[in-house]
């Protein structure tokens, strides 16, 4: 993706990130450490995931589905790391989901699920790799041959050829309606998306109010959608 | 619901106490909630396509679902 103004927006993302250092990560869980005691009383929460991993564990099934809608994708993209058939990626995934469920009332810190569920996929991913089902993915690492291997895969075992057409064509478009939008609309979904900054932080690197930001993100998003929803429609049935 | 509502909750930004009325919106059965949730995963694809993960869904969500479904002990 080319962005227009790249380097005026790192050197802003920089200064923003000094003005407003990230707080301390805690540490984020491990699904193969002893779990401990759960917590006696609800933790309280200060966002979105923390609210929905609470409501989750309190039973309201659609606070969870709501988090695997949220971060399928990003759980896939880390087991696709080191797992390179589609099918084993999209099982490992389920796999990741459903240790998530099962350990989601010992969560500490619920606010931080995302990097919680990130060590669960790797630790599900190296499990994967560890248990010698995987012949394939044991052999020698080929740079070249890599590329092709995956691309097989996707054809072969995971999709047919049209999908996967038809999904090259929505993320080409994609790509261009981000490149056809106003700058700050781009540069605030890019500082967003990219360098995962929050809305205070864009608002200081842009001198912008946050809602403004809150405001330019969104705009950016809906054009981005009405570029795209046209090629979205023969797919509804299969999403959430 | 606006969609500036659910563009914040994707990011995160949306105060915890506005979570239960999104929530309530997107239920199975709410009027209006299929194309609420429509609106919601086409924003959640651009949302991980500009940060790299380009992934059509195809099912992939629901096939996750429907595993919990049969899950021991989940509630769905």
């Amino acid at each position: 993706m080319q962005l227009r103004s790249g380097e005026s927006v790192i050197i802003r993302v920089m200064r923003a990130s000094i003005l407003s250092p990230a707080p301390p990560a805690a540490p984020p869980g491990d699904a193969d450490a002893p779990r401990p005691a759960p917590a006696s009383a609800a933790p309280a929460v200060a966002s979105v995931d923390g609210e929905l991993v609470a409501r989750a564990c309190a039973g309201e099934a659609i606070a969870f589905e709501l988090l695997v809608v949220k971060y399928q994708r990003r759980a896939a993209a880390e087991i696709r790391r080191v797992v390179y058939d589609a099918a084993i990626v999209e099982e490992l995934t389920q796999d990741a989901f459903m240790r998530a469920y099962d350990g989601l009332p010992d969560l500490q810190d619920r606010d931080r699920f995302w990097p919680w569920l990130r060590t669960i996929s790797r630790n599900v991913a190296s499990s994967y790799l560890r248990s010698g089902q995987n012949r394939l993915d044991d052999r020698p690492v080929d740079p070249e041959a890599e590329s092709t291997i995956a691309a097989f895969e996707q054809h072969t075992s995971h999709g047919s050829v049209e999908d996967e057409l038809a999904a090259r064509q929505l993320f080409e478009a994609l790509r261009r309606a981000v490149g056809a939008l106003p700058e700050r609309q781009r540069d605030a979904i890019l500082m967003r998306e990219i360098e995962g900054l929050d809305y205070r932080s864009i608002a200081a690197t842009m001198g912008l109010p946050v809602n403004t930001v809150k405001s330019l993100i969104f705009r950016g998003r809906d054009a981005i959608a009405a570029a795209i929803r046209p090629m979205l429609q023969p797919t509804r049935s299969r999403r959430w | 619901m606006n969609d500036e509502i659910l563009s914040a909750f994707l990011d995160d930004e949306l105060p915890p106490d506005q979570v239960a009325a999104l929530l309530e919106a997107l239920r199975d059965g709410a009027p209006g909630s299929a194309e609420l949730r429509d609106r919601l995963t086409v924003m959640q694809l651009i949302k991980d396509a500009v940060g790299g993960a380009e992934a059509p869904d195809n099912g992939f969500t629901l096939r996750i679902l429907a595993r919990l479904h049969t899950h021991r002990g989940a509630r769905f």
